[in-house]
């Protein structure tokens, strides 16, 4: 099979959310491989489109007009029990309006929901009946009466029948099937990293995700005798299938795979699944578009079917240099229709576009794209005219000297805001990954912290970087990108205990030029993620460290502290359900835990890491004090939880001296191949086979800075007097990385390390 | 297009830019490179050089057809090229810091050695000028030299820094080469033989330069800059975050022009129309590119464009033959990109036309305006009044402490400048600066010093980001302005200096203009409150805002006779070629000069480099006695270790030791009196290139051959008179 795609451009619509983009008719052999589909955008414009199999041209069959207010933000299609009825498209608008169109594009079927506190965000409908919303936090179940449904008035009877508030902001919503009861299940991914299955108004299952899920899948044809499947995707840019066993009592979730095995990717913005080929496709925020397969098994009665237990193989990709909103598989699999952030719909086919045999096709394609550029071109032509003439008029009215027939009174220049889509993103290395796309194209982007922050290079990122002479102490860094930028990464390191604000002004290349301005906060413990262990079985209470803080502070006080100091707590809380919360935390880069107790008037911290609680004490008493509300704490600092933070490190030292040592010797072999290449073979291999590698995120100077906050935050708290002076800690520098670097990364010699490190920091041995 | 016709992959370090392919028999084409640990290695790809002894060519294990030259020294460059005018075969040539060496493949003989104290950090062998026979011309720290088939120093002149990168081709048709020269300055040179036939001054250190077609060359800059010239016009410029490590001309297309070909830092390589810059071809090595070339490589009778990477990785490319028809396929594939491109336009105009008529609309629309407001995140429109103007002025600031050139920045209402963006070469460390006030100091003016390190002329393009206080949406005003060549010396109107200030050094010279046409010239090329106006006779005063040194002017209106004081040769250097070659375009002018304390430097430097000279010789002697002490050890220490002696062989080997420590310890006085002894012949060529760029022209030309003249004699003393009178 070939594996190249070739890229086929439809159509263009407005900005468009993730899956707006749905097939009606997928195109198969009894109707001639014509495909109908349907997008709608940013605009509230509904677009209804078919394509022919010989034609590159699309037809529009309806396209509604677009209002204020209306962004589409989820298309669903549902078809009739039979399958003569045709498909009918559910449409959410807004922030509350739901409406039917059929498939000629005649409304059918309308609905406001004015009781709704938050926006539509997540649509999905089990026709006639059962309307299911998201908002952000708000989960809602909706019935509707049989008549109304039917009765085609625009004011249907609703019923509200389940209702759930999610603890962590809800990114997804899907409906699967439970093929023992027949009954449906939905399924909400949430933004604390849990996957919560649903059951009328309570949650009854939470899955624990290896990422913050971004979009859900279900892959309701695969579903076995008891067993449903769905995948997820993250904005690490994992996926992972996860199975639901639905005989067991309580309900049973596996993991079953993650791909890719290791490292981050781009954000995963869509997922689609050709059961019958058992192809996976993913759709990322870099505009990529990845083919996994699956292996196929032989049952016993001969039949192939797919094996989703088994992690799929990565088998092809296309980069189309956008982030993808939607995927849609039609054609039995051999075309792929797109849909992109700024509305740019295509198609990829495995072919090579078209059959090469058939002349007259290929012929008819070629005439076919050509009267298309003729009128893109004549389009053009009539839009410069049209431009040339208001930018005239844009002068005149900028230029100070309004032209004849206008107000007096000096008007505005009022520019509309241009889209921008971004994450910032705490990648697997402990770095945040922020990604900007916009609508226009990017002249240049200035980043600058209040703190001070590395900018790291970003492979993907084509733009000339220019670092500020400073004359201050802000981190500044232009970013001038090349002709037709329209998506940037940048990559960030941040310091955890250095807390701020970012701002990223974007400047857009199109006139009149025009910048937004995009603020994003560092936290003082930027580092750490959100992870729903138990972690109480496992922890060493001999090893931890305690921050207890008491004071007349209510929970809304301390869950607000929480928010400025800690990542991934949502903005809010369902307060009502409990009197306190728990959260807990590892921290990317060592590995520590962090488990946060908040009621009100009390805070407890508790972790094996000193320097995490000497930072939350510091922002503390600092956020406490502005707020001039009384506080009292109680701090237990354990000096053998030192050494338990230092072999967590441990490993990743014992590699970065490993590689570093390997790097040293390799050069010199080369070198000794020429005289004596025998040697130098038999010294290669044996260096080859030395270590296998862990991925390490970050160089040893990292490390050894980590090592040495370890060391003074434990002697800040403890307020021992360390005949290691704080203030001349740098000149002592090289002596600690040379002891560290002599224990060579033995495992007997890390109680060595430990002690020696004891000693350098002159305290009595603690272990 | 091109099609990649072979891989190679030799598994070798290589230096970027350390490669160069070379028919040493004459006939078939092998690649020599230098590897990270400073060997030559040499690809043989058909074996045909068997009666290569292997005296000095050592075989690898692998048995690959690469073989390996040891030069123990560091290679800064290496080339190839045919010296000899009855020959075809080319001989190899290295450039180490000390010293330039040619050796003959094929013969496994060097052909000649010679010394160069200045270095050989730049290579390249042809026929410049009128001279006769090919030469082998090293580029060194400023001095370029050239030596032909048999080792005779031929060529000799100077440039202003540290050569990085040499050309060779003939740019004005005149059938004689002319020597591209890029230098650390920033500067390109064109060399007719001895004299400055072009210079050009670009934004950072050249990297290489490489000649294209007729008068047209490309070259490359640390920074990430690619461009062309034609002559001295710059057709284009790109630049990228890599660094490009090389450039070559190469007809891609086959429409008898060359493309521009550049193997960048990231592996990538790309081919550019040579006249718009244009993208036309790329393909990604898996590391970076350490060298393009061409030649036949695979020995089918095509050239081929030769890709080599770092890693040792070989890629040739050949061109589709023109007779071929391009296949349907990229037919539509090309419609899809032009249709895909098309969409992309329209929509990019939608989106502008929408910005005017949403103008338009919030215009006319009844709703209550945002007066004065800053936006907010959900707002959909950010508005600031139409009248909005933002006016700039340039002001010589000498009162601060540390003067500067002051930009300032104000708008013409309530509206504030939230950040300012400015974008110019040669300034600021890197291409922009931004200045980003903090949130409490911001307000409708900005103030921004800047201070231009060097006496160029600059264009800054200012981006301004105007608003309301706190806002999220915020309009971009885009001004240029241009700050002229001596933007950093103020006029002072007071003269009354004391005399302990006023400049000693000056230079003369007869212009035959008249001061009306020099005014004009003062009012082009300084920051000036009010223009010079016609004058009888000049008189004035300029003050450094670098140094708060004085520069003055003075001209006679009846004579025509200029003269510049000032106290450094190469002030009064720029404003002679600024004044003389860029504004009058004089084709000669000579000038009397005197500059007392640049000669008082020049004399000690003399001095001091006569000393090291003799201080080095004392050394070899010392090393090489050392050396044959060495020699004899060894010996006896073998001999005794034959012998069962243990005692003695430990005597032996500790002797050693104390022995290669003093050796060591010697080589690092040797070494660090080298780099003194490069360092001032560094600074005597300079002070040369200063002296010259006081004259035009032939003068200019003369001065330079003068003194090589007087540094070969080593009559070292007749330099200060030289560069005085412009005469031996």
């Amino acid at each position: 099979m070939d594996v190249k795609l070739n890229r086929v451009d439809y159509l263009q619509v407005g900005l468009t959310s993730p899956n707006t983009l749905k097939v009606l008719s997928p195109g198969s052999s009894d109707n001639h491989m014509t495909i109908v589909a349907v997008v709608g955008d940013h605009s509230g414009s509904l677009c209804c489109f078919s394509l022919r199999h010989d034609s590159t041209n699309v037809s529009t069959i309806f396209k509604t007009l677009p209002g204020p207010n209306a962004k589409i933000t989820s298309v669903q299609v549902v078809r009739g029990s039979s399958s003569s009825a045709s498909p009918k498209i559910l449409v959410a608008f807004g922030s509350s309006v739901i409406r039917g169109y059929t498939a000629k594009g005649k409304q059918f079927f309308g609905l406001e929901l004015n009781n709704l506190t938050e926006p539509i965000r997540h649509l999905q409908i089990k026709w006639p009946a059962d309307v299911y919303i998201c908002g952000h936090f708000i989960y809602n179940h909706y019935v509707l009466t049989s008549e109304s449904a039917e009765a085609d008035n625009k004011s249907s009877i609703i019923q509200s029948k389940n209702f759930y508030v999610s603890p962590g902001k809800i990114t997804g919503l899907i409906l699967i099937e439970n093929n023992l009861t027949k009954k449906t299940v939905p399924i909400i991914s949430c933004e604390d990293r849990l996957i919560r299955i649903l059951k009328d108004s309570m949650c009854q299952y939470e899955i624990e995700t290896c990422g913050i899920p971004n979009v859900l899948f279900s892959l309701n044809k695969l579903n076995r005798s008891s067993e449903s499947f769905f995948t997820y995707g993250t904005l690490e840019g994992k996926v992972a299938l996860i199975s639901l066993d639905f005989s067991k009592n309580p309900l049973k979730a596996v993991h079953k795979w993650e791909i890719p095995e290791k490292g981050s990717r781009a954000q995963v913005n869509c997922i689609a699944m050709m059961e019958s080929t058992g192809e996976l496709y993913i759709g990322r925020s870099d505009g990529s578009i990845e083919v996994w397969i699956f292996v196929e098994t032989l049952e016993a009665d001969g039949s192939q079917s797919i094996n989703v237990d088994l992690r799929p193989i990565f088998r092809t990709e296309f980069n189309c240099g956008e982030s993808l909103t939607s995927i849609c598989i039609c054609r039995d699999g051999t075309l792929l229709l797109c849909c992109t952030f700024t509305g740019f719909i295509f198609g990829l086919t495995r072919n090579q576009v078209v059959n090469l045999t058939n002349d007259q096709v290929s012929l008819m394609m070629s005439r076919d794209a050509e009267t298309r550029i003729e009128t893109l071109k004549s389009e053009i032509n009539d839009l410069e005219k049209k431009i040339s003439r208001e930018r005239e008029y844009y002068q005149d009215l900028t230029s100070g000297f309004p032209a004849k027939g206008f107000r007096s009174s000096p008007g505005y220049s009022a520019l509309p805001y241009f889209a921008i889509n971004d994450s910032m993103i705490l990648q697997e290395d402990a770095s945040y990954l922020l990604t900007l796309e916009s609508e226009v194209a990017i002249d240049s982007i200035v980043v600058q912290s209040d703190i001070p922050i590395d900018l790291l290079d970003c492979e993907r990122n084509s733009a000339v970087v220019t670092f500020n002479e400073n004359w201050s102490s802000e981190v500044l860094a232009t970013f001038r990108c090349q002709a037709n930028t329209t998506r940037i990464e940048i990559k960030i390191r941040s310091i955890e205990g250095q807390y701020g604000t970012l701002r990223v002004y974007i400047m857009t290349r199109m006139s009149p030029k025009s910048c937004q301005v995009k603020h994003y906060t560092i936290k003082a413990l930027s580092l750490h993620k959100r992870t729903h262990n138990n972690l109480n079985q496992t922890i060493d209470s001999t090893q931890v460290n305690q921050l207890h803080i008491f004071g007349s502070f209510g929970l809304n006080e301390s869950l607000n502290w929480l928010q400025l100091c800690l990542p991934e707590i949502p903005e809010r809380v369902n307060i009502n359900n409990s009197s306190s919360m728990k959260y807990t935390f590892m921290s990317t880069l060592m590995d520590t835990f962090l488990i946060v107790d908040c009621s009100k008037g009390s805070l407890t911290f508790q972790s094996d890491n000193i320097s995490t609680i000497s930072i939350l004490k510091d922002f503390l008493t600092r956020e406490a004090t502005k707020k001039s509300i009384p506080i009292e704490m109680t701090l237990k600092v354990n000096g053998i939880s030192l050494g338990q933070t230092i072999r967590k490190l441990f490993p990743k030292l014992k590699q970065l001296l490993g590689e570093k040592r390997k790097g040293l010797l390799l050069e010199a072999i080369k070198d000794l191949r020429i005289n004596d290449p025998e040697i130098a073979n038999s010294m290669l291999t044996e260096l080859n086979v030395e270590l296998p590698s862990i991925p390490v995120q970050f160089n040893l100077e990292r490390l050894y800075g980590l090592i040495t906050d370890l060391y003074l935050d434990y002697i800040k708290l403890e307020g021992i007097n360390s005949s290691v002076n704080v203030t001349n800690i740098k000149t002592k520098l090289n002596e600690l990385i040379s002891l560290i670097e002599e224990s060579k990364g033995n495992e007997q010699q890390f109680e060595t390390l430990i002690e020696n490190l004891n000693e350098f920091w002159g305290l009595r041995t603690l272990t | 297009m091109l099609k990649t016709v072979f891989t190679i992959n030799l598994n070798e370090k290589i230096q970027p830019g350390q490669v160069a392919v070379g028919k040493f028999d004459g006939i078939n084409p092998c690649i020599v490179a230098v590897t990270t640990s400073d060997k030559v290695l040499l690809h043989n790809p058909l074996r045909r050089s068997q009666q290569t002894s292997e005296r000095r060519w050592s075989q690898p294990s692998a048995g690959t057809d690469v073989t390996f030259l040891n030069v123990n020294q560091t290679i800064r460059s290496l080339t190839v090229g045919c010296l000899k005018t009855d020959s075809e075969a080319d001989v190899l040539v290295l450039g180490t810091p000390i010293s330039i060496l040619t050796y003959d493949v094929m013969n496994n003989v060097d052909i000649f050695y010679r010394e160069i104290p200045d270095g050989a950090n730049a290579l390249v062998v042809g026929k410049i000028g009128s001279i006769e026979s090919p030469l082998a011309i090293a580029g060194g720290n400023c001095a370029i030299q050239g030596f032909d088939a048999v080792g005779n120093d031929c060529y000799w002149t100077v440039t202003g820094d540290n050569i990085t990168t040499l050309a060779l081709w003939d740019i004005d048709g005149d059938q004689q080469n002319e020597l591209i020269v890029g230098s650390e300055d920033y500067d390109i040179r064109v060399f007719k033989e001895e004299s400055i036939f072009l210079e050009m001054s670009e934004t950072d250190s050249i990297k290489c330069v490489c000649p294209l077609i007729g008068d047209c060359f490309a070259y490359a800059l640390v920074n990430g800059t690619v461009g062309v010239y034609s002559k001295k016009e710059r057709l284009w410029r790109i630049k990228s975050k890599n660094q490009a490590i090389c450039i070559l001309g190469f007809d891609v297309n086959n429409d008898g022009r060359p493309e521009l070909i550049t193997g960048w830092s990231s592996g990538k390589i790309d081919a550019r129309n040579m006249e718009t810059g244009e993208v036309i071809f790329k393909d990604n090595l898996n590391s970076s590119i350490a060298a393009i070339m061409t030649a036949d490589y695979n020995l089918d009778g095509v050239v081929e464009l030769v890709v080599i990477s770092v890693s040792g990785e070989i890629k040739g490319y050949q061109t589709n033959s023109g007779t071929e028809r391009p296949q349907p396929v990229l037919d539509i594939t090309y419609e899809q990109e032009t249709i895909r491109d098309l969409m992309k336009r329209k929509q990019n105009l939608l989106l502008e036309l929408r910005n005017y008529e949403s103008n338009v609309q919030f215009s006319s629309s009844t709703e209550p305006l945002i007066h004065g407001k800053a936006s907010t995140e959900d707002d959909h429109y950010g508005a600031i009044p139409a009248d909005t103007q933002l006016k700039s002025a340039l002001i010589l600031n000498i009162e601060d402490s540390k003067p500067s050139v002051d930009l300032t920045l104000q708008t013409t209402n309530e509206t504030i400048i939230r950040m300012v963006v400015i974008f110019a070469e040669g300034i600021f460390k890197g291409e922009s600066h931004v200045v980003h006030p903090p949130e409490s100091e911001v307000s409708g003016t900005l103030n921004i010093p800047l201070r231009p390190p060097k006496d160029m002329p600059i264009d800054l393009h200012i981006k301004s980001i105007v608003g309301y206080k706190g806002s999220y949406h915020f309009h971009v005003f885009e001004l240029s302005r241009h700050l002229p060549r001596f933007s950093m010396y103020a006029l002072r109107k007071n003269t009354n200096f004391p005399e302990s200030s006023k400049p000693k050094g000056w230079v003369n010279f007869n212009l035959g203009e008249k001061v009306s046409r020099i005014c004009l010239w003062l009012n082009r090329n300084f920051l000036l409150v009010e223009e010079f106006e016609y004058l009888e006779n000049l008189d004035v005063t300029f003050i450094s805002l670098r140094d708060n040194k004085l520069l003055i002017f003075e001209m006679d209106g009846k004579s025509g006779s200029f003269t510049i004081r000032t106290n450094s040769m190469e002030i009064a250097g720029q404003v002679v070629q600024s004044l003389a070659v860029e504004y009058l375009n004089l084709p000669d002018l000579s000038s009397t000069v005197d500059f007392p304390g640049e000669i008082e430097n020049l004399k000690k430097l003399i001095t001091k480099v006569e000393e090291m000279q003799s201080v080095r010789a004392s050394i070899d002697a010392d090393i090489a006695e050392n050396s044959v002490a060495v020699r004899s050890l060894v010996v006896r220490s073998e001999d005794a270790r034959l012998l069962r002696e243990w005692k003695m062989v430990k005597q032996l080997y500790m002797d050693l030791n104390v022995l290669n420590r003093e050796l060591i310890h010697e080589y690092q006085i040797r070494s660090h009196n080298h780099q003194d002894l490069v360092d001032s012949l560094k600074q005597i060529n300079v002070i040369i290139q200063k002296a010259a760029n006081l004259r035009v022209g032939p003068s200019k030309t003369k001065i330079v051959q003068l003194c090589r003249l007087a540094i070969k004699d080593n009559n070292l003393n007749s330099l200060a008179r030289i560069i005085c009178r412009g005469e031996a």
